[in-house]
């Protein structure tokens, strides 16, 4: 740096002295030069005149001997006169007469010498270069004041030229001294008056630039540098305060773009989770949408009619078995009221109960429904509303479900008349031998004696017991089918009981049996079928007269049992009616206990005892009860006797639709 | 004097239980007309004077069931069987059948195997006594 800028300036310098010198140089030359052409010039022109004077006469200048010895003269007189010319005008044409040197006369002169003769002036020329330079220079001559002809003297510059040189050089040389001095000087002074204060503020600057703001500038001086020094302490300080304020400002982002940048971390993991969230709801819903499908699949592939409609009875959704059973396609069925489509040919309280069952009570609405196909048929189905709720117990859809059961009931119908006919196919023989039987047993047919009797006896036995097996086979039958019937009017349980009681005396004092009724005082009429109530207590008296040895007991009670309270040994869930019948019989062996209730079981000490029973009559009444909603269990005990118990809730049987009536 | 027998028209199909419940009948005392057919009873009933009371069953020969017989009957101009007390006694009997004899105006109804012809016959003399 330093030598740099010092350098610098010291080449301009160089720069502007050589430039100085060089014009100085050149001027000083062409002024020499100019003193010397004039000098020159004033020698030549003296020459000239002296010639001019010898040749006063138009004879002298034909003399050309005589001038040619002038020209001598001249020449010896001036070393430096190179040749000496004489033109003269010969005619018309301006030609050299005389010459020093070799040259030819009559030759034309040149444009120089033709120049200064017309123009009557005399003119100088530089001709050639370097050592053979010459100085032409061309006097007009004249006489008696007319023009007749030129004198050329040409002198050779080579002493001349040198002498320049010389002189040239020599001032170069002394030049060069005193540059060289002030070159010196100068570079000292500006080493101290600029160098040193740049230098300076350089290293302030550095100063600067390493943060250190305690370099002090020492410029006192009052120039510009001082002035910039000034203004650097001044813009030192403004760096440093700025630098100051910048530090804490960029302190103060940084902490605030940490703390942004902590609350994008956290908002990026926040959205990271969101998204996984995302995903996760993204999976469930195609899952749902999957499960939804598969929904959508198996509810179109089900045979029964599956509607879903809105809280009004709009149609939402139809599956395919609609159009199979209705005949009315999918389409036709969406947004209109659910059964106007169907023409609806029950009677309109049917109607109103049921939408009174599903919107009002919000109930699951099960039973029969008659509608109309497309085609005008009526057909039979057993249908089902259940009502969707929302958690706030608001009405969100009705999913009806229908299920043509016109086929089934023309195959129950069927099996119906089959059971009936099969009824009346298997009685029509039964009922020849049972009255034949009875005929004989008369004496229609003759007197018979006590043999005859016996054997008579048994075949109606035996008839009877077919009967029996009939009779009890064609409720079984019922029963499977599940359509038989209960219906529940009040009914006076004591009384059938007891006319139950009185139905048996007969075989009671036959066989000696003690029996003993027990009567509760509130025992209400309660909810019941009477027949099927009948069969139940028949089926358990039968039993105990039955399975009795002779002489044996048999208690009958009948009572209300609280809820909480014991029959037997089990606790009762609700205020229930509870028959007991228990007996001194021969008990029921524990290994066949599980058996007792199955169809046509009868125990072995059954069998054993009593050659008549069906082995049906503990599983029809099982059945009956069952479906009645009541209970029944026994203990029992081989060789002590048994217990039976029936229960009903004090509400009563619950009641069932069907088609049929069971048989006593 | 002895009153004249009184008269019961059989409806059975079943030929020896026609013919049991003809004998048992008898034995009792009764006049009895047989018929297997609605169209043979309808027949019989142009010939006989009067009946006293019908035994009847459900299924019998020919399109015409018991139920017909009993409609039949009750229609007016029939005055022989109008007001004459029907004992419906059949082997099939499920509620609708008897709740449609009983509706028609039938007396009582038996089911054939479960009774013996003497208990019938009873509920039957009882019915004309009354």
């Amino acid at each position: 740096m330093r030598l740099k800028l010092s350098f610098k300036i010291l080449l301009l310098l160089i720069g502007i002295f050589a430039v100085l010198f060089l014009s100085f140089a050149f001027v000083s030359y062409n002024s020499q030069k100019k003193n010397l052409t004039r000098a020159f010039t004033e020698r030549a022109t003296a020459t000239a005149s002296s010639l001019e004077a010898a040749i006063q006469s138009r004879e002298e200048a034909e003399n050309t001997q005589g001038i040619s010895l002038n020209i001598q003269k001249s020449m010896l007189l001036d070393s430096e006169i190179e040749s000496v010319k004489f033109y003269k005008l010969q005619g018309d044409r301006l030609v050299l007469s005389v010459s020093s040197d070799s040259a030819m006369a009559g030759q034309v002169a040149d444009a120089d010498n033709q120049g200064a003769f017309r123009s009557d002036t005399r003119s100088n020329s530089l001709v050639g270069f370097g050592v053979n330079e010459m100085l032409k220079v061309v006097t007009p001559v004249h006489v008696s004041g007319a023009v007749v002809g030129t004198i050329e003297v040409d002198f050779t510059l080579e002493n001349v030229n040198a002498a320049i040189t010389s002189s040239i050089i020599n001032l170069l040389a002394i030049y060069l001294f005193i540059v060289a001095l002030l070159l010196a000087v100068v570079y000292l002074v500006l080493k101290q008056i600029i160098i040193k204060p740049i230098l300076n503020i350089n290293r302030a600057l550095d100063a600067v630039a390493d943060n250190s703001f305690n370099y002090k500038l020492n410029i006192k001086s009052g120039d510009e540098f001082g002035a910039l020094a000034g203004a650097f302490e001044r813009m030192a300080e403004l760096v440093r305060t700025s630098q100051e304020s910048l530090n804490n400002r960029v302190e103060q982002q940084t902490a605030e773009i940490k703390e942004k940048a902590d609350d994008l971390a956290k908002e990026r993991s926040a959205i990271l989770n969101i998204l996984e969230d995302i995903q996760k709801k993204e999976f469930k819903a195609e899952q749902l949408a999957a499960d939804l499908a598969k929904f959508k699949l198996a509810v179109d592939s089900v045979q029964d009619q599956v509607i879903i409609t809105d809280p009004e009875g709009i149609v939402v959704y139809a599956n395919a078995a609609v159009e199979k059973i209705t005949g009315y396609s999918v389409e036709e069925a969406y947004g209109k009221k659910a059964g106007t489509l169907w023409r609806m040919p029950m009677n309109r309280q049917y109607y109103e109960h049921l939408w009174d069952v599903i919107k009002n009570q919000k109930q699951v609405f099960i039973g029969e429904i008659i509608n109309k196909r497309k085609d005008g048929n009526l057909y039979v189905a057993q249908i089902s509303i259940a009502p969707v709720l929302d958690k706030n117990q608001k009405l969100l859809y009705f999913v009806a479900t229908e299920h043509d059961v016109t086929r089934e009931k023309e195959v129950d119908k069927a099996k119906t008349e089959f059971v009936s006919l099969a009824s009346h196919q298997l009685r029509t023989p039964l009922s020849s031998i049972n009255w034949y039987t009875e005929m004989l047993l008369d004496g229609d047919a003759g007197p018979i004696n006590e043999e005859q009797k016996k054997y008579l006896m048994e075949v109606s036995i035996g008839n009877r017991r077919m009967i029996d097996l009939v009779n009890a086979l064609l409720n079984v039958s019922r029963l499977d089918l599940g359509t038989f019937m209960i219906d529940t009017a009040p009914t006076n349980i004591v009384a059938v009981t007891k006319s139950v009681v009185e139905e048996l005396k007969p075989e009671i004092t036959h066989k000696k049996l003690k029996v003993e009724e027990h009567y509760g005082e509130n025992v209400p009429e309660f909810q019941a079928d009477e027949k099927l109530l009948r069969i139940i207590i028949q089926n358990l008296l039968s039993n105990a007269v039955k399975y009795t040895n002779d002489a044996g007991s048999i208690w009958v009670d009948l009572k209300v049992v609280p809820q909480g309270g014991k029959v037997g040994s089990v606790d009762v869930v609700f205020e229930s009616i509870a028959l007991s019948v228990s007996d001194s019989g021969i008990g029921i062996p524990t290994e066949q206990k599980s058996k007792i209730f199955s169809k046509l079981f009868r125990a072995d000490n059954a069998r054993e005892a009593e050659t008549e029973g069906t082995g049906l009559g503990l599983y029809i009444i099982k059945s009956i009860i069952d479906q009645s909603g009541g209970v029944v269990w026994f203990d029992s005990e081989t060789g002590k006797g048994t217990t039976f118990y029936v229960t009903f809730p004090v509400s009563g049987m619950k009641k069932k639709e069907g088609t049929k009536t069971l048989d006593l | 004097m002895r009153a004249s027998p009184k008269v019961v028209l059989v409806l059975e199909d079943e030929k020896p239980l026609l013919e049991a419940v003809r004998l048992s009948l008898t034995k009792n005392g009764f006049k009895v007309i047989t018929a297997r057919t609605v169209e043979e009873a309808k027949e019989q009933l142009c010939t006989t004077t009067h009946v006293d009371a019908i035994w009847l069953d459900h299924y019998l020969l020919g399109r015409e069931n018991g139920l017909d017989f009993v409609a039949w009957c009750r229609e007016d101009g029939n005055n022989k069987c109008k007001l004459v007390p029907i004992f419906v006694v059949s082997n099939t009997a499920t509620p609708e059948k008897v709740a449609s004899y009983m509706s028609l105006g039938a007396e009582k109804y038996f089911v054939k195997s479960n009774h013996k012809m003497g208990d019938i016959i009873e509920e039957i003399k009882k019915s004309i006594a009354a």
